[in-house]
Order: C-alpha cells, then sequence, then structure tokens
C-alpha cells in the first residue's frame, strides 16, 4: 500500500489491527468458556485449560476464515481483471509482444507490471450496494450465532457460579430427605477421585437448568449481549464500506494482478527465448539413422 | 467524519463497550440481585414427576358448634381409575361471606379475583382434605393436579345465569331446556338464575352446592392448587370456542400431557396449558384438543 495516501495507510492498518484484536477477544471468550464446561465435565484443570485453548483457537480460526472470505471484490471495477487475468493483459497489449520486446531486462518487465499495475489503480470504482450471496451469509451467521450462544452459557456459568452452588446446596438438602434419590447420589455427590471443582455438581444439563430458572429473563438479556459481541466483526465485514471494498483490499487484488502480469511477461519471455534457441538447433533424424543413410546411399548411388 | 468511517468508529464502540459491560458484571454480579438462588430448588422439586411430595402437618383446627359448620362428602374417579373421597366442612359464616363478596364484586373477571381472595380461609378444612389424600396416596406433581381437577369436573355441569340471559331462554341443538333448580344434574341439566354479577359462583359455594359452569369450576380447581401452596402454578383462562366465550383452568407446567391449547401471559412470558373443567372424561386432559375453534385466548392472573 505504499502508493496510497499515508492517513489510508494509517485508516486500513488500524481498521484491521482492531479487527484482529476482535477476534482474539472472540477467541479468549470461547477457551474460558470451553474451559468452565471442561472443569464440571472432567473435574481436571489441566485438561480443561488444555481443551478451552484448543477451542479457543479453534473458534478464533474459523472466525478468521469466515471474515476473511467475506472480503471481496464483487460489483467493483477491479472484479473483472481479478476474476480473469488475461482481460488486463489485453487491456495493456501484452499479448503477442514482438521479440525486441523480450530483450528487455527483468526489472524492465517489472515495471511495465508496475505500471500497469498503477494505471488500473486509476480506475476502480465500487459498488456499494452489490448484493450479496444469502446463503453463505446465513450459513456464517448461523454457525456463529451458534457459537455465541453456546460459549454464553459457559461464561454466565462462570459469572454467576457462586450463585449456583448455593442453589445445588439447597437441592441438595431438599433431596437428601428422599430415600436413594438418584440425583442426589450421583450428581450432587462427588466422587472420591474427582472433587468438584467450580460447580458442586456433575451435570452440565443440571446446571443449565439452574442458570436458567435462577436468572429468568435476565438469561436472554445476557445471552444476546455475549451474542452481540460475537456478531459484530460479522457485520463489520458484511456492512463497512472501508473493509469489504476497502484500499487494503483493492491493494491486495492489485498485487495479485500485478504478480500475474509480471509471472506472465517473464514466462513468454523465456518461451521466446527458447524458441529462438529451437529454430537455431540442427535436426537430427536419430531414431531411423541406418534407414535413412541407406536411403542416401542408394541415391547417391543412383546419382 | 464521514459516513464510511462512522460506520466503522461507531461498531467499534459498542464492541468494546459490550466488553466492558460483561465485565463490569463479573465484578458486581453478586450485587444487583439478578439470581434468584431458591428458585432452582423449589422447581425442581415440585415439577419432579418421579418424586412424591411432601406434605407438612398442620394442626389448625377450626372451632365451634356443629350447626355453624356445613358438612360435605365428595366422592370422585381421576385420570388414574382411582376413587378419592373426603369428607369436609365449611363455616357458614364463610359460606354467607363468600356469597356476599360475589354479590359486591364488579361484574368483570376482576371478581375471579375477589373470590379467591376471599375464599381462601373458607377453604381451608377442604385444602387439608386433598393434601392428606395426596399424602395417604403418595401423589407424585402431575398425578395430585388430576386428582384436584377431576374433583372439580366430578360435578354436573349447571348452567349458571344472569338477568340479561335468565334460565328459561337457554335451548341446546336439540331443543331441550335445562330444569331451573339449581341442582347439578345429567343431560339436559340444571340452571341456576340471576347469579350476579357475573354468572359465576365463588369457589366456598361451588364446594358446597356442587353447582357450576366452566368459570365456577376452573376458578374452584384454580383456587384449591393455589392454596396446596405445592408451587402449582395455576390461572384462569378466557376466550371462544365454537360454544360461545369460555373459561378454562391454566396450568403451567414444562411437560404436559397434550400441548394443543394453550395462552400465553404476556406479562411472564409463561405459558398455560388449558384445561377442561367441565368435562368428566380421560380425553380431558391437560392440553387436551377439547375444542375445535380456540382463539383470543389470555390469562387472567390471579395474583
Amino acid at each position: 500500500m505504499q502508493k496510497l495516501p499515508t492517513d489510508l495507510i494509517k485508516r486500513q492498518v488500524f481498521i484491521f489491527n482492531s479487527l484482529t484484536l476482535m477476534l482474539i477477544v472472540v477467541g479468549l471468550i470461547s477457551a474460558v468458556s470451553a474451559t468452565v464446561y471442561s472443569l464440571i465435565l472432567f473435574h481436571q484443570w489441566m485438561l480443561a485449560i488444555g481443551i478451552g485453548v484448543f477451542i479457543g483457537a479453534l473458534v478464533f480460526n474459523l472466525y478468521r476464515l469466515f471474515l476473511m472470505t467475506g472480503l471481496d471484490l464483487k460489483g467493483s471495477t477491479l472484479d473483472y481483471y481479478y476474476t480473469k487475468h488475461e482481460n488486463h493483459y489485453q487491456e495493456h497489449n501484452f499479448y503477442g509482444l514482438p521479440g525486441t520486446a523480450y530483450q528487455h531486462s527483468d526489472e524492465i518487465l517489472k515495471g511495465w507490471a508496475a505500471g500497469a499495475k498503477d494505471q488500473l489503480r486509476d480506475k476502480v470504482h465500487t459498488n456499494p450496494s452489490q448484493p450479496r450471496n444469502m446463503f453463505t451469509i446465513a450459513v456464517r451467521v448461523f454457525v456463529m450465532a451458534l457459537l455465541g450462544v453456546i460459549f454464553a452459557n459457559g461464561l454466565e456459568i462462570l459469572m454467576f457460579s457462586q450463585q449456583i452452588n448455593v442453589s445445588m446446596a439447597q437441592l441438595k438438602d431438599l433431596l437428601q430427605q428422599q430415600p436413594n434419590d438418584w440425583t442426589f447420589k450421583y450428581i450432587l455427590t462427588p466422587s472420591a477421585d474427582e472433587p468438584f471443582i467450580l460447580i458442586n455438581a456433575n451435570s452440565l444439563l443440571l446446571t443449565f437448568d439452574s442458570l436458567a430458572s435462577g436468572l429468568g429473563k435476565w438469561k436472554l438479556i445476557i445471552d444476546i449481549l455475549i451474542l452481540s459481541i460475537y456478531m459484530i466483526p460479522l457485520v463489520l465485514i458484511y456492512r463497512s464500506p472501508e473493509i469489504r471494498h476497502g484500499a487494503y483490499v483493492q491493494e491486495l487484488a492489485l498485487h495479485e494482478i500485478n504478480k500475474t502480469t509480471y509471472h506472465y511477461l517473464i514466462t513468454q519471455k523465456n518461451c521466446y527465448n527458447y524458441s529462438l534457441q529451437v529454430k537455431e538447433m540442427p535436426l537430427y533424424f536419430n531414431k531411423y539413422s541406418h534407414e535413412a543413410r541407406k536411403n542416401l546411399n542408394t541415391k547417391e548411388n543412383d546419382a | 467524519m464521514t459516513r464510511e468511517k462512522k460506520y466503522f468508529n461507531v461498531s467499534q464502540i459498542v464492541f468494546w463497550a459490550l466488553i466492558a459491560l460483561l465485565i463490569i458484571l463479573f465484578i458486581v454480579k453478586s450485587d444487583w440481585g439478578l439470581f434468584d438462588e431458591g428458585r432452582f430448588a423449589r422447581n425442581y422439586i415440585t415439577n419432579d414427576s418421579i418424586n412424591k411430595i411432601a406434605i407438612e402437618e398442620e394442626t389448625d383446627k377450626i372451632d365451634g358448634p356443629d350447626t355453624a359448620l356445613i358438612k360435605r362428602t365428595w366422592q370422585w374417579k381421576s385420570f388414574d381409575g382411582k376413587t378419592y373421597s373426603f369428607r369436609f366442612s365449611i363455616p357458614k359464616q364463610e359460606y354467607e361471606s363468600s356469597k356476599m363478596t360475589r354479590l359486591k364484586s364488579r361484574p368483570d373477571h376482576s371478581c375471579w379475583n375477589a373470590m379467591f381472595e376471599h375464599d381462601k380461609k373458607g377453604l381451608k378444612i377442604m385444602v387439608d382434605a386433598y393434601k392428606n389424600i395426596i399424602k395417604e396416596y403418595q401423589l407424585d406433581y402431575m398425578q395430585a393436579m388430576q386428582m384436584v381437577v377431576s374433583s372439580a369436573q366430578n360435578f354436573d355441569y349447571t348452567y349458571i345465569t344472569i338477568n340479561q340471559q335468565p334460565c328459561r331462554d337457554i335451548e341446546d341443538n336439540n331443543g331441550n331446556k335445562p330444569s331451573t333448580d339449581c341442582k347439578p344434574k345429567p343431560y339436559p341439566h340444571s340452571c341456576c338464575d340471576n347469579v350476579a354479577p357475573f354468572a359465576v359462583y365463588s369457589p366456598i359455594e361451588y364446594a358446597v352446592n356442587g353447582a357450576g359452569d366452566c368459570d365456577t369450576k376452573s376458578l374452584f380447581a384454580m383456587t384449591i392448587l393455589k392454596c396446596l401452596n405445592m408451587g402449582f402454578d395455576a390461572e384462569m383462562l378466557f376466550g371462544e370456542v365454537e360454544a360461545g366465550h369460555h373459561a378454562m383452568l391454566g396450568i403451567c407446567v414444562p411437560n404436559p400431557p397434550y400441548r394443543t391449547l394453550y395462552a400465553n401471559d404476556l406479562r411472564t412470558g409463561k405459558r398455560y396449558y388449558a384445561w377442561e373443567c367441565t368435562q368428566r372424561s380421560d380425553n380431558a386432559e391437560l392440553g387436551a384438543p377439547v375444542w375445535r375453534i380456540f382463539k383470543n385466548w389470555r390469562v387472567h392472573p390471579i395474583r
């Protein structure tokens, strides 16, 4: 992006750094939430942290994939050249160059490619209202929303773990009065080798029940809050003109076009040189050499 | 700030504000009273369909000469095929007072609230009799509800009218008219004239006389369920069916036998499944599709 104005470069760097930070935060939330789930299931810190880190990294990369594949140039003038680079070669008369053109050094050919890129940059126009593929949008939104809701539950369990444990203690007291109650025996009583960590229960479902019952309508509000945190980066990619058809995306596309143009010219140059070498080479028929010599001798005798 | 830049900046501010709110929630959660620790244990015990309800012994008795008490014996068959019976008595003074409360209440659905509030005390002996049955037969949550509602369904339907539509004007599709002696009878039933102000008897009047239509029976069942103090979430429902304006008992449970007929309480977001109290058959279970047309149904909370 060296040829762009300085303030535009700074703005684009700031935007993508911010997006990265948002992704890191989302990944951290997912890691913490997954750790909470693992603590309830496995009652071991190291295992839970390992699973949490793994899930967090997975969510981070999945979200990064969703965001980066959402950047495109559909509807802009660059789309015509980016989807088929040959249009760019044709427009700048790089097809069928005379042989003298390939006598220049690679550096000069690089300069031609760069010059063509600069001309292309000058005529870039974007269409902000270009419609997108609704199916891919729906899939991405659905997956991220699902992950958001799942990890929201984990965060809420962490937030209200003390209150949940008070609920569990009350339930345990009530169930203690009933003989051989299954829930009291297997869910609310820890085994000797696996004491409870964080939540005093062996069941995720019971924990969810307690959370939903205790929070009531507040659960929906907190869920929406965390879901919004998960959705904002995705919304930005789809709706912000600075990101979707921004200078960074355009420069990426132009850089790629420039690279292929340069390699195209180099390839043509090498092809031309090889064709010259091939034409200068004497021809030898080696496969049927004894027959050819026999015919040659016959003709000489006839002559 | 241009419109393009504003989009990203605002979204970023919203994102970090939500993160800050989440952190604040983490820190001060215990001081905001968002979590009700007691609700989960109460709901778990009352909604458990396997465990039996624990009954606490009560020693309150109503003193007074026999002539001051109206004594009745009820016997009926519940949905489980068992026959239940009990004897109860209601102070005559309570009966008269209940009647006065009805006559003085407003001619709209608020009269249900007034009659419920007044009759709670007078029905205590009857409520204790229900509790004894629950304890003796070790009924669980759903069985206890079925026992109470089937007792309300037991008496034959009686038309309850006010001056605008007297008994003499009532005629069914077959041309049969009910008798006007206001005593529960099989088809073509009986009719009670001029039951001011809203054509509904109070729960105590129904307990003593056994004469009631849809709202009388539903109000009685709801009153008993609430007075049992076992966590039954019961309210009154009213709306329209193919037979005209109608009232039914509404129960909020997570696992009703049927889920066809229900109304949502817009204030609490709870769903109350409708229970028909004027029919006496296995089909008249909670939420069962006893009506083809079921429209404009609302919850009238009795609180």
